[in-house]
């Protein structure tokens, strides 16, 4: 059941933020990864909010010293990996003080897309719209929720600036063609998904396995096959896509390349299933299935990235250079040699990060 | 009862007759009715589903038992079962019951702690027919057996010793219950005696002939591993407490019981291969999906893969959920499944499945291509999208137009009782949803103003549906959590209808697993005996397949459980027909006109 648990914490920050964060990467290869980071799920990773914090909603104080001082108690606890209550606490306290807020908004809500409470997460997630109107990662999450909650005349109503956007024009399509779907205007959607020429694979990579979908209700397997490969060429972790790519292979016959692709979506599916656990044990089953996934699927660059950071927070720093090693020695053959040593100097050396 | 295979009934036997000494009588208005009025509720406004628990006599209130600790059981309501108990013809119910728990020490997994405290048990109710053209039932469950404390979640019913009558299987937090029935209604705990032994928390299961031997077994549904001992609270503040994620928990072992012949079992699971059935098991119909002439499983799990058992037929099964496309959703995501409805729902003449799932999840439909692979169609058939809204426990694919296609009902209802506080927009209480088909596999939900289970929100887990007021269309009961049901007649249906009673092999009750294709109006119907589906419930037996303006039915060929096809021709609609094993008419009745039963 989607439903928050226990223990839920937030996530960590994806490889592509830490590494931008770190400089680690030269632009071309942190955007090589960033493309792979952030999953499909329907606004970025976050938090929650609870109905007392709601409650003084009211309460606009519009910063002062207060605030700030609970804002930067707020980031800091998140920041550094506290209970997820005590976070919660401290960004309620903050959110009371200064519900307007886009930075508070946006943690709030992030947090609240984490734990899958979508109606609170759009909440926030308007607010710091509203305070941010040109902030295009926020209002594709808006969307994202709206067409997940059935307000679809309002997330129709949000996409034009999106569509207009290169760097999200992909992601608005898809969902314009989803709720034209959703509407039985299935014509209408195809023609949108099938036209993704002006799309760099990195942004249509949705629309393609949308497409994918269409061509294996009607009953086209090969062009759908194709479309599902497309896909995964822009974002080798996309599920949708994985299952596609295996349902139609296996439909045409090729039953040893769709039980690989069955393979390596089950892979995912241990990585993400399951999600509100977080034991020693959970991470140690991650790591195993992280370097299997790395084996099997090497196209998947983000994984080393993953499980070098695993291996890092585990204080296997050994192992953590040997799959960077591993990783230049394959996809990352053609690494910029700054973004090689630099990775190296993370991953490898005493003392990195 | 191991009944040897009978020979195969390819001969053809014609029947040509009209119903009783009666004129068939024209009920072939095309206009839906004026809508019965509502007879009961808050309003006078006319409804084609009116509740008429209450006329009934049916004042089974459900009971969760929850204190505000928060255990995940309280919250999954319970099932119901539609069946003739009685032998009197008549589909009577069983609600099962949860229980109230005791306050304190609740240290032992044991079911039976729970109802003792107040005596609430499973409630019986029988059909006492319809005198004076309203429906009434008897509470019958004092001295039924059935009235013993048990923490009660699922039910299935089958006439598992072969004597003719439908015996039950209580699925339970805790010991799962075995009741035979001696013809009457009257049940005999053989828990004990039956050899079945299942996993400390079952939420129900289905009989069916696995291995083609003539009896019933039983595949019964397995879901967490949650001893109270390991009772967390959760929620999203320290001022919301609500029940926890199943992530929490491991799932436990699904079992195949093999029967043999009298209602003793034994543990077939491994021998039948069954692979990988550890899983957080809410639902399981069975179906031919592959249309080989024995029954698959589809097993709904929470926040897992689903299961998809292929039989070969001898009683040995292979999960095919991967391959057929059926374990995740067409995303590639598991989703959190509560109920399952296997049938035709695309006309083509094959099982398709309906999987109903948690808040904010679409509700799947896996249309069946053939060679046992399934596309996830769920937005463009219109049953996926609306989903989203609402959290679906029950199902049932029904005609309730009588118009030769299957609409589907949706029980819903949420599971966290608090959910106002914790999650903006979502409510505990939820309305049901009816789906209307256009024949072709794409559906429309009906109007709130269809009845009030469509209109007024409650909280659906278990339910069912038979002709209960035996006017040629199915009824609905709904078991709400920690409320009253709705006891739903079917006032909506207009077109002509055929219904058959199936009878099983040897003496036994129910042909379940018996596929009937009948050619009416120029259209050719799929329809079958599935036992299992919807929630922790059990539907009646009784076929009633609607077929809109026609008012004969050209050909109908029935495909009997290891036993060959009969085939009939030129029958009569708006007749029910009993029909033995093998295919011979026993008996036959007029349908009254759908107007004047109403």
């Amino acid at each position: 059941m989607t439903r928050p648990g226990s223990g839920t914490s937030v996530r960590a920050p994806t490889w592509a933020r830490r590494v931008a964060l770190a400089g680690a990467f030269s632009a071309a290869l942190a955007g090589a990864l960033a493309g792979a980071c952030s999953e499909s799920s329907p606004a970025p990773q976050g938090a929650s909010t609870v109905a007392a914090a709601r409650g003084s909603q009211a309460v606009t104080h519009g910063g002062g010293p207060a605030f700030e001082a609970a804002r930067q108690r707020a980031v800091q606890l998140q920041d550094s990996g506290a209970d997820q209550g005590e976070v919660l606490a401290a960004l309620q306290a903050a959110f009371a003080l200064d519900p307007d807020h886009y930075g508070i908004n946006h943690r709030l809500a992030r947090l609240d897309s984490d734990l899958r409470l979508h109606d609170q997460a759009l909440e926030h997630f308007l607010r710091a719209h509203r305070a941010r109107p040109d902030d295009h990662e926020v209002l594709m999450a808006v969307v994202t929720l709206q067409v997940r909650l059935g307000q679809l005349d309002e997330a129709l109503a949000n996409l034009p600036p999106l569509e207009a956007d290169r760097a999200y024009a992909g992601d608005a399509r898809y969902q314009r063609a989803s709720i034209l779907d959703a509407r039985g205007e299935r014509a209408a959607a195809l023609a949108l998904v099938a036209d993704t020429k002006d799309l760099p694979p990195r942004e249509a990579y949705r629309c393609e396995s949308l497409h994918g979908r269409y061509l294996l209700e009607e009953g086209d397997v090969a062009g759908s096959r194709e479309h599902f490969r497309k896909a995964l060429a822009g974002r080798a972790d996309y599920k949708e896509a994985l299952k596609g790519l295996a349902d139609s292979c296996r439909r045409l016959g090729q039953d040893t390349e769709a039980a690989r692709w069955d393979h390596v979506l089950a892979l995912f599916l241990a990585l993400t299933d399951n999600a509100f656990i977080r034991s020693p044990a959970e991470r140690e089953h991650r790591r195993a299935t992280l370097e299997e996934l790395v084996v099997a699927y090497p196209d998947w660059v983000e994984g080393f990235a993953q499980l070098a950071d695993l291996q890092l927070d585990l204080g296997d720093r050994a192992a953590a250079c040997r799959t960077i090693e591993r990783f230049l020695a394959g996809p990352g053959a053609n690494s910029p040699p700054d973004a090689v040593g630099k990775l190296r100097a993370r991953y490898c050396e005493s003392g990195g990060k | 009862m191991s009944a040897a295979r009978t020979c195969c009934l390819a001969g053809l036997l014609a029947y040509t007759a009209a119903c009783g000494d009666a004129a068939t009588p024209d009920t072939s208005s095309p206009a839906r009715p004026e809508a019965a009025t509502a007879s009961r509720g808050s309003t006078d406004a006319v409804a084609l589903l009116p509740d008429v628990a209450a006329e009934a006599h049916v004042d089974f209130v459900h009971t969760h038992g929850g204190t505000g600790a928060k255990f995940l059981f309280e919250t999954m309501g319970s099932g119901v079962a539609a069946a003739d108990f009685d032998g009197d013809g008549l589909p009577d119910l069983l609600f099962v019951q949860s229980g109230t728990l005791p306050p304190d020490d609740f240290s032992a997994a044991d079911c039976a702690l729970a109802g003792h405290a107040t005596g609430t048990t499973a409630r019986l109710y029988l059909n006492a027919g319809t005198a004076g053209g309203e429906l009434r039932f008897r509470d019958a469950t004092a001295g039924s057996g059935l009235d013993v404390a048990l923490y009660g979640q699922g039910v299935a019913v089958g006439d598992v010793d072969g004597d003719g009558d439908r015996d039950v299987y209580l699925g339970c937090y805790g010991r799962s219950h075995l009741f035979l029935n001696d013809g009457h209604g009257r049940f005999t705990d053989t828990t004990a005696q039956s050899g079945i032994v299942d996993p400390p928390w079952t939420t129900g299961g289905a009989f069916f002939d696995a291995d083609g031997d003539g009896d019933l077994d039983l595949y019964s549904v397995a879901y967490l591993d949650m001893p109270i001992a390991s009772h967390v609270v959760c929620g999203p503040s320290k001022d919301i407490r609500t029940y926890c994620h199943v992530d929490l928990w491991p799932g436990l072992d699904d079992h195949l019981w093999i029967n043999d012949g009298t209602g003793h079992f034994t543990d077939g699971s491994a021998a039948a291969g069954l692979p990988g059935t550890t899983g957080k098991g809410l639902a399981v119909a069975a179906e031919d999906l592959d249309d080989d002439g024995d029954l698959d499983l589809f097993v709904a799990n929470d926040s897992q893969a689903n299961l998809l058992l292929r039989n070969d037929g001898s009683g040995r099964f292979t999960n095919r959920a991967r391959e057929s496309g059926t374990d995740l959703n067409g995303e590639g995501r598991s989703e959190a499944c509560m109920g399952v409805a296997a049938a035709d729902l695309d006309g083509d003449g094959d099982g398709d499945i309906y999987v109903v799932n948690f808040q904010q999840e679409r509700n799947t439909l896996y249309r069946n291509e053939g060679g046992l692979f399934f596309t996830d169609v769920a937005v463009s058939s219109g049953a996926g999208v609306p989903g989203m809204q609402s959290l679906g426990f029950g199902v049932a694919a029904l005609d309730i137009e009588n118009d030769g296609d299957l609409d589907l009902y949706v029980a819903n209802g949420h599971i966290f009782d608090n959910v106002e506080e914790a999650e903006h927009g979502a409510t505990w209480k939820q309305v049901d949803q009816l789906y209307l088909n256009d024949g072709r596999g794409h559906f429309k939900l009906a109007p709130g103003s269809w009845g009030p289970s469509l209109s007024e929100p409650r909280v659906g887990r278990g339910l069912a549906t038979a002709d209960f007021d035996r006017d040629g269309d199915l009824d609905l009961v709904v078991s709400n959590s920690n409320d009253r049901p709705w006891v739903l007649r079917n006032d909506a249906a207009t077109g002509h209808r055929i219904v058959l009673r199936l009878r099983g092999p040897s003496g036994r009750a129910d042909a379940e697993g018996a596929v009937v294709r009948l050619t009416a109006g120029g259209r050719e119907l799929v329809r079958t005996i599935s036992p299992g589906g919807s929630y922790a419930s059990h539907m009646d037996t009784e076929l009633v397949i609607g077929l809109g303006d026609a008012k004969t039915v050209d050909r109908l060929s029935i495909r009997w459980p290891g036993a060959g096809t009969s085939e009939l021709l030129s029958l009569d609609a708006d007749c029910r027909y009993d029909i033995a094993f093998g295919g011979e008419i026993v008996s036959k009745t007029t349908l009254p006109a759908l107007a004047e039963a109403r």
